[in-house]
């Protein structure tokens, strides 16, 4: 069981103390932790976090649109086992074509690990259903080798989603789920000093307020993010803004904006 | 006591399964409540809740079952009396109790019961009504009634085939022409790749509800169906309006005006550009007024954009937009206020026929007619 003060301690992540009770249950439980939440709030830190707090290795699978769930678990290198057998190499060991994905590697380690399998939502639909047998019963069938990969040690699975598709039932009721809420100004401002220490507070009080309201502007294509207001806060210093000004000015708002209807969106909603 | 609680969630609404019952009873035996009210409410909520959109009434349910309680003292007796007895014995019967009572049907919760009529319902008396009275003509959509879907299912298939050759840099291991070019080369070893035929179409069906698209519910029905059914479509939303589109669009066919079911024409604008293909499927009969005027916008309390000028912003947005249209075009000689005719001189319009359907949609990937 770890403590929020050990998640804390341990890198610059600020965790709420609900967060830290969920990761706890589904430590407990033996469930994939699946977190949601807006893209910016630490949905990724956050396995990085417990992996550190426990001290065990993090294993990161980065989903793409084009990510299979066998990608995963092994692929079989037909293709070089053809050239080999060209040019006469023994190749009646099929094992040695066999490439293990994250969670092979994950199942194979001597030690239990913390598995990350990030931004799910980004794959195809049916790839969580296509996970389900693994997930649940920590095991897999290699048919070129006629063996069965399962796990040394279960692995704490931390599933990250940015709702960008529906997740299929079935995989939600395996899971235990945690929405990361959107940190409210008085945990901002504690996430600002884990990273910054103690800086200029009338700067920090300036850009937060700022950063706030520019949230608030309706129709947004994307809002900043909290690793946004970090870049953000640290161009300021760098440049040395003038606290005062920062909310009349919104000096180097291309840190903060990344699209141009955004950018006239905020310049319209200030005046 | 416990079991209680689990049919008050499934009653308000919260969809709880026999297994993820059992984990929590799992969780509590672990001791992960910490034996306190608060404790519980979070293993609850972890455990139960799939959807941040669920927090807000499961919070609601809760404080209701336990209302009076402080949220920092000891559960009740009662709930934690059942840790001694769960056992084996105890899950059987939670189960059988699910199967006899057939939990799916249970009355009261949302989507099943109450049929709250949409705003501007009771108006038009006799005229053209405007905004459907909360029809429920099409709620029968997704039920697999498989009668002569296929015609449709094949006509989608035309934004398949055709849209096999777009440009992609991804390669894949081509089998047949490794095998060919291997011989060729006298048993040499060929890899030979090729693109991938994977489809990139998008799609967003519009579809009009009520009124007098009722007698064509079957139709639509089977529509609807087929564009389901087309796995290969990269994504597929469907949207509801009544004779004409104004600033919302809405989720299911009742076009009820509660929170999450409807989105604005402006933000499905906003998340999807112009390589999204539009399909409109009405009759595109209606008021002149409700097309060309602003009075019967009531989304919009009668101030927003005409039906006509949003169509146009929307022909503007998505190149690829066709209505098809089970009512055969009329002939020139119909009055001038027509509004058949004036939608179709914005939107190309097809008839929903075998050849229309066919002729739409190729016009649909190509842009060409």
């Amino acid at each position: 069981m770890i403590k929020s003060s050990n998640l804390e301690t341990s890198s610059s992540y600020i965790a709420a103390e609900e967060l830290m009770k969920t990761v706890n249950i589904a430590m407990t439980l033996e469930k994939p932790l699946l977190v949601k939440g807006e893209p910016g709030t630490g949905k990724t830190m956050l396995a990085q976090a417990v992996a550190d707090a426990l001290g065990k290795k993090l294993v990161i699978w980065n989903i793409k649109s084009t990510t299979k769930a066998q990608d995963g678990l092994y692929t079989y290198d037909v293709v070089q086992r053809l050239y080999d057998s060209q040019f006469g190499s023994n190749v009646d060991d099929v094992h040695q074509y066999i490439k293990y994905g994250k969670i092979g590697e994950a199942f194979l380690s001597e030690e239990q690990v913390v598995l990350l399998i990030d931004e799910i939502d980004k794959a195809d639909l049916e790839f969580p259903n296509d996970l389900l047998w693994e997930m649940d019963q920590m095991e897999f069938y290699v048919q070129e080798t006629k063996e069965t990969i399962r796990a040394k040690h279960r692995p704490i699975v931390i599933i990250t989603s940015n709702a960008e598709k529906e997740l299929p039932d079935a995989f939600l009721r395996r899971c235990i789920f945690h929405y990361i809420e959107f940190p409210a100004l008085a945990q901002m401002k504690e996430i600002v000093r884990a990273h910054f220490g103690d800086i200029d507070q009338e700067l920090v009080q300036q850009a937060v307020l700022t950063f706030y309201n520019i949230r608030r502007v309706p129709n947004l294509a994307k809002k900043p993010s909290t690793s946004e207001l970090i870049d953000w806060l640290r161009a300021l210093i760098a440049a040395g803004a003038d606290p005062a000004s920062i909310s009349s000015e919104l000096p180097y708002l291309g840190v903060l904006l990344k699209k141009d209807k955004d950018f006239a969106q905020v310049k319209n909603a200030r005046h | 006591m416990f079991i209680d609680f689990f049919y008050f969630l499934r009653n308000h609404g919260i969809k709880v399964s026999i297994g993820e019952w059992m984990v929590l009873l799992d969780g509590m035996k672990k001791g992960l409540h910490e034996s306190t009210l608060e404790g519980f409410y979070q293993l609850c909520r972890a455990v139960i809740l799939k959807d941040e959109s669920e927090y807000d009434s499961f919070d609601l349910a809760f404080s209701e079952y336990f209302e009076g309680l402080p949220m920092h003292g000891p559960l009740p007796g009662e709930l934690t009396e059942v840790l001694e007895k769960i056992d084996p014995a105890f899950a059987r019967d939670l189960e059988r109790r699910d199967q006899t009572d057939g939990i799916e049907s249970i009355p009261g919760t949302p989507g099943h019961g109450k049929n709250a009529p949409g705003p501007g319902s009771g108006t038009g008396g006799g005229r053209t009504s405007i905004i459907a009275p909360g029809a429920r003509k099409f709620r029968d959509f997704r039920k697999d009634n498989t009668l002569d879907t296929r015609q449709f299912q094949m006509a989608f298939r035309v934004l398949r085939n055709l849209s096999t050759q777009l440009e992609t840099s991804e390669q894949e291991f081509d089998i047949d022409a490794t095998i060919d070019e291997t011989c060729r080369k006298s048993g040499l070893l060929h890899i030979k790749y090729r693109k991938p035929r994977r489809n990139t179409i998008r799609v967003i069906l519009l579809i009009d509800s009520g009124g007098s698209m009722s007698i064509f519910a079957r139709l639509c029905s089977e529509l609807f169906q087929a564009a389901s059914a087309s796995r290969h479509l990269k994504e597929l939303r469907t949207y509801y309006f009544h004779n004409i589109v104004y600033s919302l669009l809405f989720k299911d066919p009742t076009l009820e005006m509660r929170d999450g079911n409807y989105i604005s024409v402006d933000h499905l604008m906003q998340e999807c550009d112009e390589k999204y293909r539009v399909i409109f499927v009405g009759d595109a009969e209606m008021h002149p007024y409700e097309l060309e005027g602003t009075e019967y916008n009531f989304y919009d309390h009668k101030n927003g954009l005409p039906g006509s000028e949003t169509l146009k912003l929307m022909k503007r947005h998505f190149p690829h937009m066709i209505w098809l249209n089970p009512i055969p075009m009329p002939d020139e000689n119909v009055s001038d206020d027509d509004t058949h005719r004036a939608v179709a001189k914005i939107v190309d319009m097809y008839d929903l026929t075998l050849d229309g359907l066919e002729r739409g949609f190729r016009f649909l990937l190509s842009g060409k007619k």
